[in-house]
């Protein structure tokens, strides 16, 4: 019975480890490494580039690709390589008069996502944080509202707060000695009483 | 006995090791400053321009410059871009001459209404030669098209 136990928590264990290593690949060299039992395998994750061409280092040499201003050059080219996209690599070698814009431009989107512009454009996502923040804010403002209008007051709370107990309450602690220093000036502790 | 050897010891010591310990550094010249010795203007010019000259340059080598002078503090100037071009159209990349001038353009910052159509007025003979049309006469100036957020592809 026990073995059976151990056999189905294994074969749970393998699983999230087969579904941790398609869904996180970046994660996929560590996992493989802590989770494995058998010899270490150290690879490149040359394999998640896929069909793409490899044209340079990229940021930290792993074959991913990045668009941004500090790198405008990454790794790999953005699409995959077709029948297309290759006769035109073709004809990108003869004169580059001959391109039309269109051609040059397929030709940029083969090897880069976005432009600059495109990088630039700003993004309306602060309208949604915006949003979803401030119905944050409404739904526990309106809880706390909703429970203070719902819970009784305590039914001493009168009485704690009158006049006569809360002096009675700092007597009883100069009485006590805590707060030397800081005792009150205006009161008298011998007539336990304002002086005059 | 002991305290003959000891001072002779001594002596040794003071006339051998340590004054050649305290001599010597004071021979020895070396820079003491951090990172690599800077360029001038001229000699970065120039080393940029040779390095995209080479005639066996590869596609590895001029991204990996494009990406350096895209994080320096500074405007390649026009005959950096000229030669970088020119490596471009050996290299048969057309995309990468474009990616450079946007970068370029980058570079320039708030100031790009300044400095961006005087390179472009300097390296328009090389354009025209090659046949390399600017981010704007593609309309890259402007955003072409969205992408869906990564999130919410299935």
């Amino acid at each position: 019975m026990s073995c059976d136990c151990l056999q189905q928590l294994s074969k749970i264990r393998n699983n999230m480890a087969l579904n941790l290593r398609t869904k996180l690949p970046q994660l996929a060299q560590t996992m493989a490494r802590q989770m494995s039992s058998h010899e270490i395998f150290y690879h490149d994750q040359r394999e998640l580039c896929g069909g793409r061409e490899i044209v340079g280092h990229g940021k930290t040499g792993k074959y991913t690709y990045y668009d941004g201003h500090d790198l405008p050059f990454p790794a790999i080219r953005f699409r995959p390589d077709d029948a297309a996209s290759k006769a035109l690599r073709e004809k990108e070698k003869g004169d580059w008069k001959k391109l039309t814009i269109d051609e040059k431009k397929a030709l940029y989107r083969h090897s880069f996502c976005q432009t600059f512009a495109e990088m630039d454009a700003p993004d309306p996502e602060w309208k949604a944080v915006l949003g979803f923040t401030l119905i944050g804010i409404a739904v526990s403002w309106g809880t706390y509202l909703t429970f203070a209008a719902i819970m009784p007051e305590h039914p001493y709370r009168e009485f704690f707060d009158s006049h006569e107990v809360r002096t009675a309450s700092e007597q009883r602690r100069l009485d006590a000695g805590t707060h030397k220093d800081l005792m009150f000036k205006g009161w008298d502790m011998e007539k336990r009483a304002w002086k005059e | 006995m002991l305290r003959s050897a000891a001072l002779r010891l001594h002596g040794v010591v003071r006339s051998g090791v340590l004054q050649t310990a305290v001599r010597s550094p004071v021979a020895v010249q070396q820079r003491l400053s951090h990172g690599k010795p800077e360029l001038s203007d001229e000699e970065f010019d120039r080393k940029y321009v040779d390095f995209f000259n080479r005639p066996n340059i590869d596609g590895w080598e001029i991204r990996t410059a494009m990406n350096d002078l895209a994080r320096m503090d500074l405007i390649p100037e026009p005959k950096i871009i000229i030669a970088a071009l020119k490596a471009a159209r050996r290299l048969n990349d057309y995309a990468v001459a474009v990616r450079f001038l946007e970068s370029v353009k980058d570079k320039c910052g708030p100031k790009a209404h300044e400095i961006y159509p005087w390179i472009l007025q300097e390296i328009r003979p090389t354009l025209d030669e090659l046949g390399i049309s600017t981010p704007e006469e593609m309309g890259y100036d402007k955003p072409e098209l969205a992408i869906q957020n990564v999130e919410d592809m299935q």
